[in-house]
């Protein structure tokens, strides 16, 4: 087999398997109907819609060499091949084995790609050989009641068994062909041909005609194909796209949102260059320094020309800048609302019926409710309602978790129902509704027994989410919120299905993260209803940008309830705990900086006297932040932070803003464990505020000049964490610069920089007449007399050669000059 | 002496690849990327060295370990950082100057490692390569493949892109 064949036969066996997977769960469906609603009318429909997916299962498996899918489906065809004769009707030991076909059929589908197959080859033949029993027991019922005349049904009847025996001996022919294992598509020809006979029946007993059946056979066959583009004509049409290649034109079409805040941080740069060169033109033209002083009528006919000749240049460059801001702006919005669109219409592209995931719910509740001898009577409403694929294939275990939640313990036994006065089955109902702003609710009610509010509170004190005492004075909503912190359960048994505890807040976790919420309603001995509401299609990731002890992080917006500003007297302790009110309810506060470990940012004098807080929730949990400034909202992708750094608590990724800076995207549940487990006594407020009330302790104002960025931000730290206000600078250059600008206590100072090393900044400080007595001290990287001597010559007050990394004694000699 | 060499032969062929006959009649070479940690000079095989970047703007990463000195942006794409002096457990001797970054990778691994200068590439003959000094602590043994004559570490590239202890991945506490 060359390349290219083996190629398209992937792509085939890759369109199969999604067909197959189409194919089966209507047969699952289909089975699930007829159980349901065995009535005549009812049983035609679903006999011949099951017949027909199996039946083009079976020949789309042949074409592709699924042997083995082929087997099962053609046993299980044989079986639908009798009920639509009418000659056989399923008895529940029947629906089991069928249900076993269906099931197993799912394993086989599921594993096509793998070498180990998981169903053997015997228990496949021993399935097969349940199926044909079934079929082989089917009697003919030949009633024929509508004809009159009974010499008519005789003839019939043999004509029927006639045509049995040809359908037979092709089928025969077929397993035959099969054992030869022919390649190509000949064998699918005769597939064809078994269901022909029996359709072929009702002519032969109205015409009385003796043909052999092919000729018409062949006839209807032409029909049947004509008929079916027909009805697929009728719905809108579709192309068949796979969905890793529609994940593809998403992800890029994402991507381009980082285009859009980059487009808008150019904008911002250009309008400030703008502005920077108007105002220095403005500038030179009213006061021309070199001119001042200067009587125009001195100035010869070239100068004065050259004035007016570079008036005019700039001001045209000015009119040129200005414009072609414009413009950028207005590419800028045009191309962002260009983005918005195309986002939106590939995520149109996405929505899927809710129909494609209920489809596993039947069997699901079947079997659960066999497995704990519950009835129930399920009902699913608003199953066309269409959501983000990614958004359904996320909410599947969730959905599953709450529906087994709802069977083991919602639905009380049928005898505890009957003595409770209820109708013996409990229904359990899935409804999906839509509301004005798109977005999707889910609901899953059971009319079983309700959360039991002892049972939960004794569980969450058992859990340690919760004191006797708090618990009196909880709703019966707070408690049932309860049930979505890990480690409470009501089940007494712990089953494989549940009583673990876990499950519900994996659950509510998995809901937030798709940017929905859960709520519960229950009231006792009536029911429960559990409430998923979702946004149709998964948003941009949206973000509040904050600052934490001069470092950016992004907090998920949906988990910030509000940003506000409070003031240092209305903090509370409470058992040595900070908290403060907020809306009527307490909540505890805690430092972001002491969380995530980073160096206390002491306060600088004169800051203003209200703090800045993120009120934030997530899973039921709220919590009051202290950050140092919050700076807006950031739009934009979540992005891993690569192979190496799988996961690091507290974080959830990161994302980049316009100017491509990285900012790290904190993990909301694991900061709220974090700060809630973390002993940190809150003394952040306290130590800086008192610094801030006691004028005296002037925090010293130290510049540090230090190319290297990783050198500069340690320094930072550790100067910061002794206790010192830092300015840092990226050479000496800059830090002459801001030593212009600003009154220091001290300058630290790398040697080897760019522009201006640290011995040509120490000659010029002292050079200087107001900066003559700042202390100045050389920190650098390698230890020679040389260097240190000429560092003293230039009037340097330290040299400091770092030994080790440890900081003490540059610490202890800043201590010593300041 | 002599199986040690085999040995460090072994495993330098192993990081290049086989090379082709020819070349096998003259002295083996390997091309490496050498770079400057002071005080110590590494290098590390060049066919693991994606590029050389400047260091420009890192983003540290709030409780990772400490030998993860952050992340950079490298065209779009997020790059984490290590200090292989931490995890070396290398003295110090001297302040670092971290201004490089040399992005090593794999098919499944990448990250940068800091340098404080890049001295070039060159050819390094593979029978110069010494074994490791046994001072090296466990860790930094593993990832070490030997000493050139002149003193130069040559780190297996291939082994840190591998090695299990580079990787973070904190659990979730219960």
């Amino acid at each position: 087999m060359n390349k290219d064949q083996e190629a398209f036969l992937l792509e085939l066996l890759g369109d199969f398997k999604i067909e197959a997977v189409e194919h089966h769960q209507a047969i699952v469906g289909g089975l699930l109907g007829l159980e349901k609603n065995p009535d005549t009318a009812n049983l035609k429909k679903e006999v011949e819609i099951i017949f027909r997916e199996i039946h083009s299962l079976k020949g789309a498996a042949r074409a592709v060499n699924q042997l083995d899918i082929e087997r099962l489906c053609m046993g299980m065809e044989s079986v639908f091949h009798e009920m639509k004769k009418e000659n056989l009707v399923l008895s529940p030991p029947a629906f089991d084995v069928l249900y076993k076909a269906s099931d197993t059929l799912e394993v086989m589908l599921g594993d096509i790609d793998s070498k180990q197959k998981k169903v053997q080859p015997a228990d496949l033949a021993q399935l097969v050989k349940k199926l044909e029993a079934i079929s082989r027991n089917a009697k003919p019922i030949a009633k024929f009641s509508f004809n009159p005349v009974p010499s008519f049904a005789k003839a019939a009847s043999t004509v029927t068994s006639q045509s049995e025996q040809l359908s037979g001996t092709i089928e025969s022919e077929i397993a035959k062909a099969i054992d030869k294992k022919e390649a190509g598509f000949e064998p699918d020809i005769h597939k064809e041909e078994i269901a022909l006979p029996q359709t072929i029946i009702p002519d032969i007993k109205l015409d009385f005609t003796t043909e052999m059946p092919e000729e018409k056979a062949v006839e209807k066959q032409a029909l049947k194909m004509a008929e079916k583009p027909a009805e697929k004509s009728s719905d809108k049409e579709t192309v068949r796209v796979a969905t890793a290649k529609l994940y593809n034109l998403l992800r890029q079409a994402e991507e381009m949102i980082a285009v859009k805040s980059t487009l808008a941080h150019y904008v911002v740069e250009l309008q400030y260059y703008a502005n920077q060169y108007s105002s220095w033109s403005r500038k030179i033209s009213n006061h021309n320094p070199i001119l001042s002083g200067i009587n125009k009528n001195d100035l010869s006919d070239d100068v004065l020309e050259f004035l007016e000749k570079d008036k005019d240049f700039r001001k045209k460059h000015e009119e040129d800048l200005y414009g072609f801001e414009k413009n950028l702006a207005r590419f800028q919005r045009v191309t962002a609302r260009m983005i918005d669109d195309l986002l939106i219409d590939i995520k149109t592209t996405l929505l899927y019926p809710f129909s494609s995931l209920l489809a596993i719910v039947p069997k699901i509740v079947r079997d659960l409710s066999k497995e704990y001898g519950k009835e129930i009577n399920l009902q699913i409403e608003g199953s066309e309602i269409e959501i983000d694929r990614r958004i359904l294939e996320e909410i599947k275990d969730p959905l599953i978790h709450l529906i087994r939640n709802c069977i083991d313990h919602g639905i009380e036994l049928p005898q505890n129902r009957i003595n409770v006065g209820k109708q013996p089955h409990g229904i359990l109902k899935i409804e999906i509704k839509q509301d004005a702003d798109r977005n999707i609710s889910l609901q899953i009610s059971d009319n079983g027994r309700g959360i039991q509010r002892e049972k939960v509170i004794s569980s969450a004190i058992k859990a340690g989410h919760l004191k006797l005492e708090e618990a009196l004075s909880m709703s019966d909503k707070e408690v049932a919120m309860l049930i979505f912190s890990s480690g409470v359960s009501t089940s007494p048994f712990i089953t494989d299905i549940s009583g673990r505890g876990l499950g519900m807040a994996i659950v509510a976790e998995k809901v937030v993260k798709l940017g929905g919420n859960i709520n519960i309603e229950s009231i006792a001995g009536e029911g429960s209803t559990f409430t998923i509401t979702l946004p149709q299609t998964l948003a941009i990731f949206k973000g509040i940008l904050i600052k934490a002890s001069e470092q950016f992080f992004i907090i998920p917006t949906t988990t910030v309830v509000k940003a506000i500003r409070i003031d240092p007297a209305d903090i509370k302790t409470v058992e040595s705990k900070k908290t403060i009110i907020f809306n009527n309810e307490t909540l505890a506060l805690v430092s972001l900086a002491d969380v995530l470990n980073l160096p206390v940012r002491r306060l600088r004098k004169g800051k203003e006297a209200l703090l800045r807080v993120l009120v934030i929730s997530s899973a039921q949990k709220k919590l009051a932040f202290v950050v140092d400034d919050v700076l807006g909202e950031h739009e934009g992708m979540i992005k891993d932070l690569g192979p190496q750094l799988l996961h690091v608590t507290n974080i959830a990724g990161a994302t980049l803003l316009g100017d491509g800076r990285i900012v790290t995207i904190l993990h909301i549940p694991e900061l709220i464990d974090s700060a809630s487990r973390s002993s940190i006594s809150m003394d952040f407020v306290a130590e800086p505020l008192q610094d801030t009330a006691n004028e005296e302790v002037r925090q010293k104002y130290i510049l540090v000049a230090e190319d290297s960025i990783t050198i500069r931000s340690m320094l930072r730290n550790f100067l910061e964490t002794a206790g010192y206000t830092i300015k840092t600078a990226v050479d000496g250059q800059e830090a002459y610069g801001f030593l212009q600008e600003e009154k220091f206590d001290l300058v630290v100072s790398d040697i080897e920089m760019p522009h201006m090393t640290g011995f040509e900044l120490t000659a010029k400080i002292r050079e200087d007449k107001n900066l003559a007595d700042m202390p100045v001290v050389l920190v650098t990287a390698l230890e020679s007399t040389d260097d240190r001597q000429r560092g003293m010559d230039l009037g340097a007050n330290a040299y400091i050669v770092k030994s080790s990394f440890e900081q003490s004694n540059l610490v202890e000699t800043i201590r010593r000059l300041i | 002496m002599e199986n040690e060499q085999a040995i460090l032969k072994k495993r330098a062929t192993v990081i290049v690849g086989h090379k082709s006959d020819q070349q096998k009649e003259t002295r083996e070479t390997l091309s490496v990327v050498e770079f400057l940690l002071i005080p110590e000079r590494y290098a590390v095989a060049g066919n693991f060295v994606q590029e050389v970047l400047p260091l420009t703007e890192i983003t540290p990463i709030p409780g990772a370990p400490a030998f993860i000195i952050g992340v950079i942006n490298m065209r779009g794409k997020i790059v984490s950082l290590i200090n292989l002096k931490i995890k070396f457990s290398l003295k110090e001797k001297g302040l670092t100057d971290f201004n490089k970054v040399i992005i090593l990778h794999n098919e499944l691994m990448e990250f940068g490692i800091v340098a404080d200068a890049i001295a070039g590439t060159r050819l390094m003959p593979l029978d110069s390569i010494s074994p490791p000094p046994l001072t090296l602590d466990k860790i930094a043994a593993e990832l070490v493949i030997g000493i050139s004559a002149d003193g130069m570490i040559l780190l297996d590239a291939d082994k840190m892109l591998k090695s299990s202890h580079l990787i973070v991945n904190q659990k979730l506490k219960q």
